[in-house]
């Protein structure tokens, strides 16, 4: 098995659960940032940064964690149309799909991939302004 | 979306990086959490040699009631449960192909040793 799939365990292990252990003692459950009180929902890391009066360390961490969630929709984006592509190749949807372009991308996925992302994108607004 | 319209090598490193920042950050989390739990900061939380659960984060009722923390504790244990699972399963899985290794090895010796089996196989692939 390859090293980085032995060293998921590990990873979970030491880098999530110690950060949330961490984070279980830092925050009150009932802080009112915690659940959008304040109007904004806040991470409970950067909850706990401002609690302790550190300057710029918060505005550090909400800049990694825009980072993270771009990677994130990225990946998200890329799985999902490549996942379409293979199911075209196995004719469970349109053969017509499974086109790639030149530079090896699957236009037509990616694209219905992007629509489906943004139409739901959309739906999780309206229900933020109902 | 434009990340798509690059060719895929970009995408490969925009992935690099940001896993860096991301494993970074988390670094950069446990260590402040470690320096916030200690009392860093202006407003830092000042140690009088009291318990854990009179910590501010334990002061609204949440860690006296007894049942609660039994359900995390068997939260936690059922996800160390997962990780042990995870590593039994793992070599498992490798034993298993060693043995089926070893009988595709055995196999092969004896398709060798008998080639009147092979007359169906091509030369080439042996």
């Amino acid at each position: 098995m390859a090293h980085a799939t032995k060293l998921v365990p590990f990873r979970v292990n030491f880098i999530y659960m110690i950060s949330i252990i961490f984070i279980t003692i830092l925050v009150p459950s009932d802080d009112d940032r915690l659940l959008g009180g304040s109007g904004v929902a806040s991470s409970p890391f950067v909850i706990a940064i401002q609690d302790s009066g550190i300057p710029g360390i918060a505005s550090l961490l909400n800049a990694g964690m825009m980072c993270g969630l771009l990677a994130i929709a990225a990946e998200s984006v890329y799985i999902s149309s490549r996942v379409l592509r293979t199911m075209a190749h196995q004719n469970l949807i349109s053969e017509r799909l499974a086109k790639v372009d030149s530079a090896g991308r699957p236009r037509w996925t990616l694209l219905i991939t992007a629509a489906t992302a943004v139409f739901l994108g959309y739906i999780q607004l309206s229900c933020k302004l109902a | 979306m434009v990340i798509f319209l690059l060719p895929n090598t970009v995408f490969a490193w925009f992935e690099y990086v940001t896993s860096l920042i991301k494993i970074f950050l988390f670094l950069l989390i446990i260590l402040l959490s470690l320096a916030l739990v200690l009392g860093a900061g202006p407003h830092g939380y000042v140690h009088h040699g009291e318990t854990w659960t009179q910590h501010p984060a334990f002061l609204n009722g949440f860690a006296v009631r007894w049942h609660t923390q039994v359900i995390l504790f068997a939260d936690l244990f059922g996800v160390l449960q997962v990780q042990l699972c995870w590593l039994c399963g793992q070599s498992v899985i490798k034993c298993a192909l060693e043995l089926l290794g070893e009988k595709c090895k055995a196999l092969d010796s004896r398709w060798r040793t008998r080639p009147n089996l092979c007359r169906s196989v091509s030369t080439s692939s042996i």
